[in-house]
């Protein structure tokens, strides 16, 4: 139930965004079917897709640098120090 | 729930493009910003995105540490997982060198909001707050005046202090919030592709404004003399007792220290200035929010670098942004279509006022910028004469800062 709730939440606040300006005043991206290496996940929530295809970028490892506010939203276990 | 998704949102993005995320905490922004230079300046690369706070990010840019933002590729700001408005606030000769995502969830976090006691609301008859937000009638001067109906001496020592109940308890936090929801820009950009200080006359009535809340009192503010030593203490100490109808502070004390808090309480965007000013405008911390930038060493890289990053802002909208919501309304928020209706207003309304992010060692310095000025009810106009010289020096430095980096390009 709360699951479904954020889901509408989060559907209302992209409605919102357009309307404020924060984002787009375009209408929801649809899928491009035409193009196999489409991302074919959507949003359940909003209806807009990625619009960047599948990549294979053979393993490369890419390093992000925060300080400490933010590093709250990144989960234990992969957040790492350096001296 | 918030960690779960940020796993889920790294994983769909690891094994999309066959990569592997690192994250690397560098401790305070300023060590970020020093390691950093060392790793430009050395060429060593290490650091591929980088996430700062609005403050460094644009110090760090003007330092030429970081890439224009409008030049890279990927990136589409028209899509709602990216804040627009952004851009056009923020730029210098229309380079941005940070934009805000839906990664950036520091961003939420140090929104700041008006907390408001339901008991204490209850208890005084005040209106429903949430109705006079929709109406548009939530404005500086209702704040003042629902404030000063509110005071009692709890201890009856017939003395204002620390112990009572209070309309109001905030620190001179305040003061930068409440300039920035009155909808104020205090930078303009001039013809000459220039920036000065731009004040309005709008800007006296703010500024006089705020100062006679701030002597109000019914306001517990804590940057009192009296009170300074334990400032936070004392203001966020009264609400959380039920002291205090309203609050001003950012959404992460929501989800942190008013989680204990033994009765409810709601939040609202910050007021307007008055009822002409058609929206609600919310305070983001610059010293303490989350913005994204690539270092100039990630130039090379940048076509990739910015295919995974428009991707992961993609998928922290679908992932993060309820999540974070949830947790933040699952506190003593209740999950009801007014705390969500509230929240939309105030995180799709940040401002990013280019004043804090390059005047914050003049202007609107916490200590002896416009915070000080008010708190103390100088006289606005011999203030801003006082100081108008020099800030309109380090824009014009900022300015040729930027000038330098595009001919470096």
């Amino acid at each position: 139930m709360m699951k479904k709730n954020i889901y509408t939440l989060t559907a209302l606040l992209c409605a919102a965004a357009m309307l404020t300006g924060c984002g787009s005043s375009a209408a929801p991206v649809t899928e491009d079917t035409t193009t196999t290496s489409a991302v074919t996940t959507e949003a359940e929530s909003t209806g807009y897709t990625s619009s960047i295809p599948k990549q294979d970028f053979g393993g490369e490892t890419i390093t992000f640098w925060t300080y400490s506010n933010s590093s709250a939203r990144i989960p234990r276990g992969i957040l790492r120090r350096r001296s | 729930m918030l960690n779960d998704a940020v796993f889920e949102r790294n994983q769909i993005v690891e094994e999309k493009f066959n990569i592997q995320l690192e994250w690397f905490d560098r401790g305070s922004a300023s060590a970020l910003s020093k390691t950093l230079k060392d790793d430009v300046l050395s060429g060593s690369a290490e650091c591929d995105i980088i996430l700062h706070s609005a403050l460094t990010a644009m110090t760090d840019g003007l330092s030429g540490l970081l890439m224009d933002m409008n030049k890279l590729p990927h990136i589409d700001l028209d899509k709602p997982w990216w804040n627009s408005q952004l851009r056009e606030r923020t730029s210098l000769l229309d380079t941005n060198y940070f934009y805000v995502c839906d990664m950036n969830v520091g961003t939420w976090t140090q929104s700041y909001v008006t907390y408001f006691s339901k008991q204490i609301a209850e208890n005084y008859k005040v209106e429903n707050l949430y109705d006079t937000v929709r109406e548009g009638k939530w404005t500086l001067e209702k704040l003042d005046t629902l404030t000063r109906g509110i005071y009692e001496d709890l201890n009856g020592n017939s003395q204002y202090d620390e112990n009572d109940l209070y309309g109001l308890a905030d620190c001179s936090c305040i003061i930068d919030c409440l300039l920035v929801s009155s909808g104020l820009s205090l930078t303009a950009k001039t013809e000459d592709e220039g920036m000065e200080v731009a004040i309005s006359e709008q800007f006296y009535q703010v500024y006089d404004q705020i100062a006679n809340l701030l002597q109000a009192p019914e306001m517990l503010y804590t940057d009192r003399p009296e009170y300074t030593a334990k400032r936070d203490v004392y203001d966020r100490g009264a609400f959380i007792d039920n002291r205090a109808l309203f609050f001003i502070e950012g959404l992460y004390v929501g989800g942190t220290k008013l989680r204990d808090m033994q009765t409810e309480y709601g939040i609202l965007p910050l007021p307007k200035f008055d009822e002409t000013q058609e929206n609600y405008y919310t305070y983001s911390h610059s010293s303490h929010n989350s913005t994204v930038s690539l270092p100039v060493t990630s130039a090379q890289k940048s076509d990739m670098l910015c295919m995974i990053l428009e991707d992961m802002a993609y998928y922290s909208m679908d992932l993060i942004r309820p999540a974070y919501y949830e947790k933040t309304l699952t506190g003593k928020i209740a999950l009801d279509d007014d705390s969500v209706e509230m929240l939309e207003i105030i995180t799709q309304s940040t401002v990013y006022e280019p004043a804090f992010l390059l005047l914050s060692n003049n202007l609107t310095n916490g200590g002896s910028g416009l915070r000080a000025a008010i708190s103390n009810a100088k006289p606005a106009a011999s203030f801003i004469e006082s100081v108008l010289e020099a800030n309109n020096k380090i824009l014009a430095d900022a300015i040729e800062a930027v000038r330098v980096n595009q001919s470096a390009e």
